[in-house]
């Protein structure tokens, strides 16, 4: 449960190819967990689907090089954690949770500081902090 | 180095010297515990974390109801009389999933609804009622605010004594506590306590002010501990928190601060510094099993020493938010 990572990706389809069942291969022949965020078929133009994947590192790879190998187009959002300091309560439980350092306690004042050049977006603060001050943003 | 804050109060026409937890610690280390005892004469501790035992009593007038059953906001309220009732801080929504998907959310409930009466939400309550010769109406529905309460009061009821647990989980799964989620194979050690509010009943007798979540709070002891409270009226939401926690259930996180008379009390301050020595019941969640104990300022430290293995600490109290609060109490 611990080792799945989540991407956003936005997959532009050539005009060929746009009935395949994407989809439902990635679902079905790597293990991913897929929520479709924004799909169109435009016809004459490219379409695209706005798609967010959860799944093990080496089935998000694999995964790539299929999309790649139907001429898909994959484009990579980036995500990133912020901390929402107006509901943070400073509890520390993020912080004994990240796997990295990018959740610190300042010992002198006790304050839970956050440095986003640590962070790999693992997700754990924000699936447990009690407060819901984690927040997540799509970066394009 | 710390600076005293001034504060209000005196002694023999000299400004009374008032310090919080953390001050004190600092000024034991610097001037020894027998200055420190001349010069101080009252502390101010600060607690802020998920509390057992709160309830909010709410009295609404004007309903013309007997009610058998109520519900503000789909939380159950529990009518003690006609227009009194009672919130129970972990008291959950009626149409929370609870833990049928596992780990469930538990995202509503009574520390929630206490959050949003004082943010002044409007909040729809139901009511059914019974017939009788003094009350006309058996069903009431109507969105109320703070504003419609006459009277509040939140009661936190503190139980003395009371082993305090630190969790570590020794298996492949993660658990879910009252200490929040415990990461497998020893990577945390998670406690919910600053132990303050054990050490307030160990030294009752020098208790002279107390803060309940932005209000003046009024402590009543008894032989197996005590009860603080306070006008919920008067309550801040800076103070107040409510607290899912996953797979677990609902907390409420409140502020409480109190002061206590240290004058040339040395015995008083060591029983006061002795609160970083208690001991938690360190326990293996995952196997259900004691593993020993370890001190409250080794958890405070970001990794402790369990079997070998250097364990992060997760902590769910808020020396913060405490210090925050007894740093409040002495300039107030
Ligand atoms: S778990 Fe949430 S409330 Fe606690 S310190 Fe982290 S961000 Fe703040
Ligand atoms: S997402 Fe993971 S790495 Fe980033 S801050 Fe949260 S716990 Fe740490």
């Amino acid at each position: 449960m611990t080792d799945k990572i989540r991407k956003k990706w936005v997959l532009h389809f050539p005009a060929t190819n746009s009935d395949k069942p994407i989809a439902y291969h990635l679902v079905k022949d790597f293990n991913l967990v897929i929520n479709i965020l924004q799909a169109t078929a435009q016809e004459e133009t490219d379409s695209f689907l706005i798609l967010e994947v959860i799944g093990r590192k080496k089935d998000i790879e694999h995964s790539l090089e299929f999309l790649r190998q139907q001429d898909i187009e994959v484009e990579d959002m980036e995500k990133g954690i912020t901390l929402n300091f107006n509901k943070c309560i400073h509890c520390g439980l993020c912080v004994g949770l990240c796997p990295t350092e990018a959740l610190t306690i300042d010992h002198l004042t006790w304050e839970v500081c956050f440095n986003k050049s640590e962070c790999v977006v693992c997700d754990l603060c924000l699936k447990y902090c009690p407060v819901k001050a984690i927040e997540m943003e799509f970066l394009k | 180095m710390f600076e005293i804050l001034p504060c209000k109060g005196h002694r023999d026409g000299v400004p009374e010297m008032r310090v919080t937890y953390n001050q004190l610690l600092k000024m034991v280390l610097e001037k020894g515990i027998k200055e420190t005892a001349k010069q101080v004469d009252s502390v101010a501790l600060g607690v802020f974390e998920p509390l057992e035992n709160v309830v909010l009593s709410l009295n609404i007038s004007g309903l013309h109801i007997k009610p058998f059953s109520a519900k503000l906001q789909n939380v159950p309220l529990y009518n003690v009389s006609s227009d009194t009732f009672i919130l129970g801080s972990q008291t959950l929504a009626i149409d929370d999933g609870m833990n049928s998907h596992f780990p469930g959310e538990f995202a509503y409930g009574g520390a929630f609804l206490i959050e949003d009466l004082i943010n002044r939400a409007q909040l729809d309550l139901r009511i059914n009622g019974y017939p009788n010769d003094v009350h006309d109406k058996q069903e009431v529905r109507k969105f109320i605010t703070n504003e419609d309460v006459d009277r509040a009061q939140l009661t936190i009821d503190v139980v003395y004594p009371q082993a305090l647990n630190a969790y570590v989980n020794s298996t492949e799964n993660y658990k879910f506590s009252e200490n929040g989620v415990v990461k497998t194979n020893f990577q945390t050690v998670n406690f919910r306590s600053n132990g303050v509010l054990q050490l307030i009943y160990e030294i009752k007798e020098f208790v002279s002010e107390v803060f309940v979540a932005g209000a003046k709070g009024s402590i009543l002891f008894g032989d197996n501990g005590y009860k603080i409270v306070g006008d919920f009226k008067e309550m801040d939401t800076l103070y107040i928190s409510g607290l899912s926690l996953k797979g677990y259930g609902i907390y409420l996180a409140a502020g409480i601060g109190i002061v206590v008379k240290a004058e040339n009390n040395q015995a008083l301050i060591e029983k006061i510094l002795s609160n970083e020595a208690r001991a938690y019941n360190l326990f293996d969640i995952g196997i259900k099993k004691d593993v020993g104990t370890i001190p409250l300022a080794q958890l405070k430290k970001p990794t402790v020493s369990v079997n070998n293995l250097e364990v992060k600490t997760c902590s769910l109290t808020s020396i913060y938010l405490a210090q925050k609060i007894s740093e409040k109490l002495i300039v107030s």
